[in-house]
């Protein structure tokens, strides 16, 4: 797993742990993810929206998918074409393997091995999702998250806008025993910040807790909170709820969250690989159909209006015909 | 080719179950194959949805429509 890992953790600043015992939040909900197939048919775990773990639990987010790991022999590595959003934010989040991106403004690139793409879909964009021709001929390993952040209402019509996020961005922190590896990718933990700039305030954060660790961390009491398991088995929560691959669990109240990694977390890390979650509850109401979400089904319906009219952009000409001059 | 029939409220959308599309796919006009009433008001496109992409159609009318469209296989 070659997300940002260094050497040596012992260097790093150590997150303090929070204050006295019963501040821990308890973990109300588990959901093993379901799979399901994407875009050109890459398969995902999908921890939420689910029965368990739905809109208003997840509020300020809407959906998180989790991509792989799995190992593409030639030909088989498959991407999402293009297709358009509005109304929210893609976070997506490499963790092996590359993407290429590309948008209807002509804006683009491609990420890696720890970094990450933020897009502020706003009023409305086209962008496809896939992977680089050498990753298809080759094969090869591809493993990554893709979260939607919702938008209130007062900001769904916002300009689209990228932010790439290199994975020597990310900022890293350790644990206060220095036994977990935390790169804080958005928002803040303690008095550490992350590099990406949210419109909503959330906190994305991936640990990687070696064999019997501890990651104990403040958390706003003003945000939801969520582990989710992308590798390795272990605990959450003061009851120690366990939890393995695939797996999220939803928090209550509280002022903070401890995952503990297994003795033996059995992952190719060899240590347990948790993404931890949370915002500001956006508490308003969501239409939400494929990829557009907004407040009320009127605007769903003008959303697929101005899709269908070419009102969210089109594919750049260069791409549809790439002998054109550009 | 797959021929599918959808019911599409008034005022509403309605989605065909998803096909399966290869990576250098491209979102284009979609042509329905029969509409009935024939001059009802509906418009159709590809979207990513649950499960892959499906066609979606609106009815903009205020009368229910039966429509037809061939998926690809």
């Amino acid at each position: 797993m070659p997300a940002v890992t260094p050497d040596n953790w012992t260097d790093l600043p150590r997150i303090p742990e929070p204050g006295p015992e019963g501040s821990e939040r308890t973990v109300l909900r588990l959901v093993t993810a379901p799979s399901l197939l994407e875009g050109a048919g890459f398969p995902v775990r999908r921890p939420f929206p689910t029965r368990e773990i739905g809109f208003r639990e997840a509020d300020p987010f809407l959906l998180l998918d989790h991509m792989g790991a799995v190992q593409y022999g030639p030909g088989e590595a498959k991407g999402a074409p293009w297709h358009p959003h509005r109304g929210f934010e893609t976070v997506t989040y490499m963790i092996d393997g590359v993407m290429r991106h590309r948008d209807s403004q002509g804006g683009g690139g491609v990420i890696s091995n720890g970094d990450t793409q933020w897009m502020t879909a706003g009023a409305g964009i086209l962008h496809d999702e896939m992977p680089p021709d050498e990753l298809v001929a080759s094969g090869g390993l591809f493993h990554g998250i893709q979260l939607w952040v919702n938008l209130p209402r007062s900001l769904k019509w916002t300009p689209p806008r990228y932010q790439s996020i290199a994975a020597s961005a990310v900022r890293l922190v350790a644990s206060a025993r220095g036994d977990a590896l935390v790169r804080i990718i958005a928002g803040e933990l303690g008095p550490y910040r992350g590099p990406g700039l949210t419109w909503t305030p959330i906190t994305l954060v991936h640990a990687s807790l070696e064999p019997g660790a501890r990651l104990a961390v403040p958390w706003p009491s003003d945000f939801n909170a969520i582990a989710y398991v992308l590798a390795g088995s272990g605990a959450a929560g003061p009851e120690h709820v366990l939890i393995r691959e695939g797996q999220a669990a939803w928090f209550g109240a509280g002022s903070g969250v401890v995952v503990t990694a297994s003795p033996a977390p059995d992952s190719p890390t060899g240590r347990l690989e948790v993404l931890l979650l949370g915002g500001r509850p956006i508490r308003e109401p969501i239409a939400s159909y494929g990829p557009f979400v907004m407040n009320t089904r009127e605007e769903i319906l003008q959303a697929f209006e101005d899709y269908q009219a070419g009102r969210m952009g089109t594919i750049p000409a260069e791409i549809l015909d790439p002998g054109s001059p550009s | 080719m797959k021929r599918v029939r959808l019911t599409v409220p008034p005022r509403a959308l309605s989605a065909s179950p998803p096909f399966a599309i290869p990576n250098q796919w491209r979102p284009g006009p979609v042509a329905l194959a029969r509409v009935e009433p024939p001059d009802a008001d509906v418009v159709a496109a590809p979207l990513p949805m649950r499960g892959g992409m499906r066609i979606v159609v609106y009815n903009r009318g205020e009368r229910a429509v039966e429509v037809e469209v061939d998926l690809p296989d």
